[in-house]
């Protein structure tokens, strides 16, 4: 198997291109995308090591054999997450579990992007907010408000980006956001949490 | 929990192997064009769909009103409940819940809202359903139809004929052959083909000149029956309504003219009962009484008397 230099500068774009001709450069975008996505559908909920390399297994089996679908006017990140996501809600309904979200704790800075991002005067986080309690929080809120959340502010994406991921209109990714953040502070521990 | 502990590499070398030994190869560009424009053929498919329901409908609801509901049902309401296009209405709410369906499914129809996305295809379809509805297709589209699904779909003229063509409650749709005696007899042939004499002695001008014209119309009246046989007396001739793209004004204008024509029956009944009365008393015997008029009591003027 050709070795692959990891330095490699080239746009993801570019390295479809190339794997459309030589198969072995899909390894660079694996490379690149084996631990974000790791990540982040284990915040989805897959929690097993191997279960996780299913779904990565799956999730890159299907971005090669759908290559050429991927359009340049999509971040590729997008296309993969996108992916990604759908392999998980796969497997999740294969093993006929619902997905409770496993949000592996990225500290207090996360939390404190949600708080400090609320745009809406009834959701303001208290400065001392306890990662505990918004993590168990996050894990019993609805999926559809899970996912957007994850994906805003544990996966840092835009809200084009989490359109293109979840294929809903982007006005849909800012109403789950608001909402999710709503729900959130409601399940919150009162005690913890200053609304 | 332990995240990213096995190797990396380990993935990358799995998924490439397996690309390797199964085979895999992407799938070709042409694939998706051709899945995208079978989406979009869809799409367009039950837009057109959509449109056609919306035409015909649009068809039904505006000829409908000018319908002479009055000699055929109790109330407008009861004629508008049994004639609506159901059906269409239907096909059209499901067509456009498909036409929804496909747009969503196409490449980006994601990045549509609901609202958007079921407002264009509404608007798509109400407009694709006037354009053909400007250019007679509506009227086409539902007689071939009715043509030829004898037995699953009734057209709108099959219907009107149903309404109309019922002699023993005083409604044919006929076609003039002759006047076996001008003014007083004429023979017509109904839908059904069958030659009937009808006594014309009480129709007006207009009606007489509108039955002269040898097209098909409709024809109120009344059935006598007298010591022999029954006789079909004529009382109003009303256009047909399903041959040809007339502007709804003129439907609107023959409408009102033939309800004042049907009033005319009764308030002639009235003048010359007035008359005979005004001469009796004031002793005047030769005046002969005045002729029966069956038309003044026919449902559809007793209706519009009320």
């Amino acid at each position: 198997m050709l070795s692959i230099p990891t330095s490699d500068n080239r746009s993801d774009s570019d390295i479809v291109v190339a794997t459309l001709a030589d198969r072995e450069q899909f390894g660079v975008l694996i490379e690149r995308y084996e631990a974000k996505l790791r990540r982040y559908i284990a915040r989805l909920g897959v929690r097993e090591i191997d279960d996780q390399a299913d779904v990565l297994q799956e999730t890159f089996i299907k971005a090669y054999r759908n290559l050429n679908s991927f359009e340049q006017s999509l971040a590729f990140s997008s296309w993969i997450y996108r992916i990604a996501h759908n392999e998980a809600m796969t497997w999740f309904r294969r093993r006929r579990v619902r997905p409770e979200g496993n949000l592996v704790a990225e500290s207090d800075e996360v939390l404190e992007l949600i708080a400090s991002s609320a745009d809406s005067p009834e959701v303001q986080f208290d400065q001392g907010l306890n990662a505990t309690a918004i993590t168990t929080a996050l894990a019993d809120l609805d999926p559809k408000y899970r996912e957007v959340l994850i994906l805003r502010y544990f996966e840092h994406k835009e809200y084009e980006e989490i359109s293109d991921i979840l294929q809903i209109p982007i006005g849909s990714v800012g109403t789950l956001i608001h909402r999710g953040k709503k729900q959130l502070s409601s399940v919150l521990n009162p005690n913890t949490v200053r609304i | 929990m332990d995240i990213g502990q096995k190797s990396p590499t380990d993935v990358k070398n799995t998924v490439l192997s397996r690309i390797v030994g199964e085979n895999i190869c992407p799938r070709a560009r042409v694939w998706y064009r051709c899945r995208e424009c079978g989406v979009w053929t869809l799409w367009l498919l039950t837009i057109l769909l959509s449109a056609a329901a919306g035409a015909v409908s649009f068809f039904v609801i505006m000829h409908r009103q000018y319908a002479l509901f009055e000699a055929t049902h109790e109330s407008f309401l009861s004629f508008m409940f049994e004639v609506l296009p159901y059906l269409w209405l239907v096909v059209f709410i499901i067509a456009a819940g498909f036409a929804y369906y496909h747009f969503r499914h196409t490449r980006h129809g994601y990045r549509y809202s609901f609202l958007s996305i079921a407002g264009a295809t509404v608007v798509a379809s109400l407009s694709g359903g006037i354009f053909l509805h400007y250019f007679g297709m509506s009227f086409h589209f539902d007689d071939f139809l009715g043509k030829y699904l004898p037995g699953v779909y009734v057209s709108q003229s099959m219907m009107e004929e149903k309404f109309w063509q019922q002699p023993e409650d005083g409604r044919l749709i006929v076609t003039l052959v002759s006047e076996l005696d001008p003014g007083a007899v004429a023979l017509v042939m109904d839908v059904e083909g069958i030659q009937r004499v009808i006594d014309i002695t009480e129709l007006f001008t207009p009606d007489v000149e509108l039955l002269r014209a040898g097209t098909q119309v409709r024809l109120l009246g009344r059935v006598l029956d007298g010591a022999h046989e029954s006789t079909f007396r004529a009382c109003g001739v009303f256009p047909w309504l399903y041959t040809h793209m007339v502007p709804m004004e003129q439907f609107r204008r023959d409408r009102e003219a033939a309800i004042a024509r049907l009033y005319d029956h009764r308030d002639r009944a009235r003048a010359e009962a007035r008359a005979y009365l005004t001469a009796e008393v004031a002793g005047v015997t030769s005046l002969s009484p005045p002729p029966a008029r069956a038309c003044a009591e026919i449902a559809a003027v007793k209706r519009l008397r009320e």
